[in-house]
């Protein structure tokens, strides 16, 4: 049977990151503003889904917002995070975690939707359209998170 | 606990998380092995004895769902308990991972708590 399919806000979005950093790395933070000055993103990395619709996850941290998450991930001090490596990797898992909570939010339990792998990025598609988009803020710095699908595309 | 765990996950920092949690349930850090991928995995299943594993599914190279048929092709690797660990919510995915033999599933994001208690309750029920 075909599930309804749900459009997500930016609140929801946020409570979503919000969750999965304190449950996955016991990192937390706060739902931030969009229009606050905070320090500009460094890192990159975007995740798509397909199934009963198609779309994107982008999320663009600091490297001080990374730094904080792999050292609790992996239990070393901020400063002795290598942020290639692990800034990277962990920033990969945040996009695959929260691309797992953003399909089951669009039906529900019997989701239909596929997730492909994360990647990062150079830097964001600044032409890409955005159709919910949240901050959050942790010690360390924020994370800047876009959704895009194209069930939004058609009820724009 | 004298347990054999394979962690199976692409991120190198995850399988890191998952390593202390595992520590956690008592079992001794020489006992822990990981794979970043399916074909990895397979590769530590011919030399190592492994009692449970902890499966992602969305992977490179050979991904969970791959992996779960190739060990249910192995009779010598029948008792070998595996528990999906991952993000997948596709219902039909789900489906097949128990049919493929998954005794259990954890969904990420995840407290630490959780996996702890699947893995002492799994372990537990082996020995």
């Amino acid at each position: 049977m075909t599930q309804p399919i749900h459009a997500i806000e930016g609140g929801a979005l946020a409570r979503m990151v919000l969750d999965l950093l304190e449950r996955t790395a016991m990192v937390f933070a706060d739902e931030g503003s969009d229009d606050a000055d905070y320090a500009v993103p460094t890192r990159f990395a975007r995740i798509e889904y397909s199934g009963p619709t198609r779309g994107t996850l982008t999320l663009a941290a600091t490297d001080g917002f990374l730094a904080e998450v792999a050292s609790s991930l992996l239990g070393v001090e901020p400063e002795d995070v290598d942020l290639k490596r692990d800034g990277d990797d962990a920033l990969q898992e945040i996009a695959n975690t929260l691309g797992g909570s953003v399909v089951l939010a669009l039906t529900g339990e019997h989701c239909e939707y596929s997730l492909g792998l994360p990647q990062v990025v150079a830097a964001p598609d600044a032409s890409e359209t955005v159709h919910a988009a949240c901050v959050v803020v942790a010690e360390g710095g924020p994370l800047r998170v876009g959704w895009c699908d194209e069930l939004a595309s058609q009820a724009a | 606990m004298s347990c054999n765990i394979l962690i199976v996950d692409d991120s190198r920092i995850l399988r890191s998380a998952i390593r202390k949690v595992v520590r956690c349930a008592g079992i001794d850090e020489d006992r822990i092995y990981e794979a970043g991928d399916g074909r990895q995995a397979l590769a530590v299943l011919e030399h190592e004895w492994i009692d449970m594993i902890l499966l992602d599914i969305n992977m490179p190279v050979m991904d969970g769902e791959q992996f779960a048929g190739e060990v249910r092709k192995n009779p010598d690797l029948a008792d070998v308990a595996l528990v999906v660990v991952s993000t997948e919510a596709n219902e039909g995915r789900l489906q097949r991972m128990r049919a493929l033999g998954a005794v259990d599933s954890l969904r990420k994001p995840f407290q630490p708590e959780d996996l702890l208690r699947l893995i002492v309750k799994l372990m537990g029920a082996k020995q």
